[in-house]
């Protein structure tokens, strides 16, 4: 019985017609960031939920505000509340299945973030996916809702609604990245930053500690839950103090610094086989794929003197290879290039063939300026085998060489390239 | 059987004494409440629909004093309620207001949709009972208030102003069903139209200035006005001419 009504609630509240142009405009936000991120660039996990909880929490939460406002006020502008004071359904029941029916449109607005989220579990890097962040994600708009009615069941004016809408608005897009620890970046926010490792091309990210999402989703369960309470309750004052207490525990949850360094973001992950493949955690590809795409090169390494700048991992460094993963830190992103197991092998010969030299960016980065690229294109090409006719002219030379003078070739380059010394391959024949 | 207990009843109304010491006793039958714009009739009404707390005196309806909040609760759940103004929601449409109604007076779930059904049978509006609210005319919103007020099966039903809007064949029939519910339970009836007090009402009481002035059968009401008989200021009819007498005797009385 229960069930129909509150399905006449959702159905007769007006609210679809409300929630379809929102529900365009987040999923618009939403994928509009989605295929920005697309064309070989990769966010860590932190961004990625930032981006799909920015239009979420803010569009949705204001919405949600919005609609439970007004719908908190519908009894006395109806005039229907003396009729239904006359009947015997506890006021909180009442309220909470007209909460219910316009609480559930908001959150089935974010569902496009919810979907976007998914579909870049593929793509995002820096550990496991922050689900819990999207859980507390939801709680927040949830929280709104609850608000929304509180506001709207005190002041049941017309205009209570969109004042409190704009004022919602206004505050979180205004204050909120100006209080970074304050009380409002309980809804979850990520920091940035990446401290340099030992090994080229591997970061550590900020993760938030496990409990925060968890704790944050029930935080804002609980605040929806006094703010219920406030509404309906018969005597309001008394409820004020327990509601206040389970603000203010917003605070100690703000100010523990939850966003912290991930230190397991970069362990490594290695394939089997006798030469092992091994991926960053953050990376968070398999490294079987991986093994796979750049066996190829690797086959055409075996032998030659430097492997350094694949990575010496441990004892058995002798036959490990660390996927060269190049990310850059930018203030309020990081972006790291190859987003697939399938380019790894044109990545790691860019890589082996690139050279280290201290001025200049990595070797495929965009800054990057090789000293020799006519030589470097050559090793790359033969690398990747690319020895046909419309190959470089050093790689099809290299392909005619005999085994031992094409290893003494390649050698003498690769040490030149990562001693960034140009003047080792002067002399070097081409041809 | 009394169903309606009340006893040296004083109600505000806007910061004013609108009844004044009320001593009342209703049964089964139909009540029908006559008075002035201001003699206290709705905020009687709104009081035995237990929306209005009394200042003065006990209430006690279906057995049950609804000075405590367990008795009000389940006088509420026995009674149904037509507001002077019927406040609704308009995009439902008359059944699932009806059933809304249900849910709130409590009802049994597997009695509702029997119930529904039945109540817009009984005000005529079967073949509007998909249609929202909103679209419906003055008349058949005033219907449809009557259903969800008797959705329950009531044993004590409420009624303020039900005629207003409905047309001369349409109250021809909402008489009939206040025939049919008060044949076994107490219905009152707040109203301008002494006509419909005259047709359908057992018994009529009479406000004026928050008092209660008169009491008794509508023949009782009229024989008041058999000696004023030549009076046109009186009324057309002798229950007219009852009421005005009983007015101006109660005033001449409250003047002197």
């Amino acid at each position: 019985m229960t069930a129909r009504v509150l399905w006449h609630e959702i159905r007769r509240s007006g609210l679809p017609l409300w929630i379809t142009p929102l529900l365009l405009l987040v999923s618009g936000l939403v994928f509009i960031q989605t295929l920005l991120r697309t064309g070989g660039q990769r966010l860590e996990w932190a961004t990625s939920i930032f981006y799909d909880m920015t239009p979420m929490v803010v569009l949705a939460s204001t919405l949600a505000l919005v609609v439970a406002a007004w719908r908190a006020g519908r009894e006395r502008r109806r005039g229907v509340a003396e009729l239904i004071e006359s009947t015997p359904r506890a006021s909180s029941q009442r309220a909470l299945l007209s909460w219910i029916s316009v609480a559930i449109w908001p959150v089935v607005s974010c569902l496009p973030a919810v979907v976007a989220f998914g579909s870049l579990s593929r793509e995002a890097v820096s550990g496991p996916p922050l689900f819990g962040i999207l859980a507390a994600g939801l709680a927040t708009v949830v929280a709104y809702a609850a608000l929304g009615f509180a506001v709207g069941t005190f002041v049941p004016g017309r205009f209570t609604a969109p004042v409190a809408g704009v004022v919602s608005f206004v505050v979180t897009i205004a204050l909120g990245p100006r209080v970074p620890h304050g009380l409002l970046s309980v809804v979850p926010q990520p920091t940035y930053g990446t401290i340099a490792t030992n090994r080229s091309s591997v970061g550590l990210w900020d993760r938030p500690v496990w409990w925060f999402a968890p704790a944050a989703a029930l935080w804002f369960a609980a605040l929806a839950v006094a703010l219920l309470v406030v509404a309906t309750a018969r005597r309001r004052l008394l409820t004020i103090v327990p509601s206040a207490l389970a603000v203010l525990l917003a605070i100690p949850l703000a100010q523990t610094q939850v966003w912290r360094i991930d230190t397991a973001s970069p362990s490594l992950n290695c394939s089997d086989g006798s030469v092992r493949v091994c991926v960053p955690n953050e990376v968070g590809v398999a490294p079987n794929a991986v093994a796979t795409s750049t066996k190829p090169v690797r086959t055409r390494l075996d032998d030659l003197p430097t492997v350094a700048p694949l990575g010496v991992v441990d004892s058995t460094s002798a036959s490990a290879y660390v996927w060269p993963q190049n990310c850059r830190s930018y203030p309020e992103r990081i972006r790291c290039s190859s987003p697939r197991p399938s380019t790894a092998g044109e990545k790691l010969a860019e890589r082996v063939s690139g050279w280290q030299c201290s001025s200049s960016s990595s070797p495929g980065t965009p800054m990057y300026t090789s000293p020799a690229p006519r030589l470097e294109r050559g090793v790359r090409d033969w690398l990747l085998g690319r020895t046909g006719d419309s190959a470089s002219e050093i790689a099809r030379y290299l392909a005619t060489l005999p085994d031992n003078e094409r290893h003494e070739w390649l050698s003498r380059y690769l040490l030149a390239a990562e001693r960034c010394d140009v003047s080792a391959v002067a002399g070097l024949r081409v041809s | 059987m009394v169903t309606v207990r009340v006893d040296g009843l004083r109600a505000r109304y806007g910061g004013k004494l609108a009844l004044d010491g009320i001593n009342l006793r209703m049964g089964a039958g139909i009540h029908g409440l006559l008075g002035p714009n201001g003699a206290g009739k709705t905020t009687l009404m709104r009081t035995l629909a237990t929306v209005a707390r009394p200042s003065e005196g006990s209430v006690e309806l279906l057995g049950h004093d609804t000075a405590q909040q367990d008795g009000r609760k389940r006088a509420r759940r026995r009674l149904g309620y037509l507001p002077q103004t019927f406040g609704y929601y308009p995009g439902f449409t008359v059944a699932e207001f009806v059933e809304y109604m249900a849910w709130l007076k409590e009802m049994p779930k597997d009695r509702v949709p029997e119930a529904v059904e039945r109540a817009i049978e009984r005000v005529g509006l079967v073949d509007r009972a998909g249609s929202k609210l909103k679209k419906l005319s003055g008349g058949m919103l005033r219907r449809a208030g009557i259903a969800q007020a008797i959705v329950n099966d009531p044993e004590l039903l409420l009624l303020d102003e039900p005629t207003a809007g409905l047309d001369p064949e349409q109250r021809v029939e909402f008489r009939g069903l206040l025939r049919d519910i008060g044949s076994t339970n107490t219905v009152v009836v707040s109203t301008h139209l002494v006509e419909d007090v005259a047709i359908a009402c057992d018994e009529v009481t009479l406000f004026d200035g928050g008092k209660l002035i008169f009491r008794g059968t509508p023949n009782e009401l009229a024989e008041l006005g058999t000696f004023g008989a030549d009076d046109a200021r009186g009324g057309d009819t002798t229950l007219e001419r009852g009421y005005t007498a009983a007015l101006r005797a109660y005033r001449e009385r409250a003047v002197a």
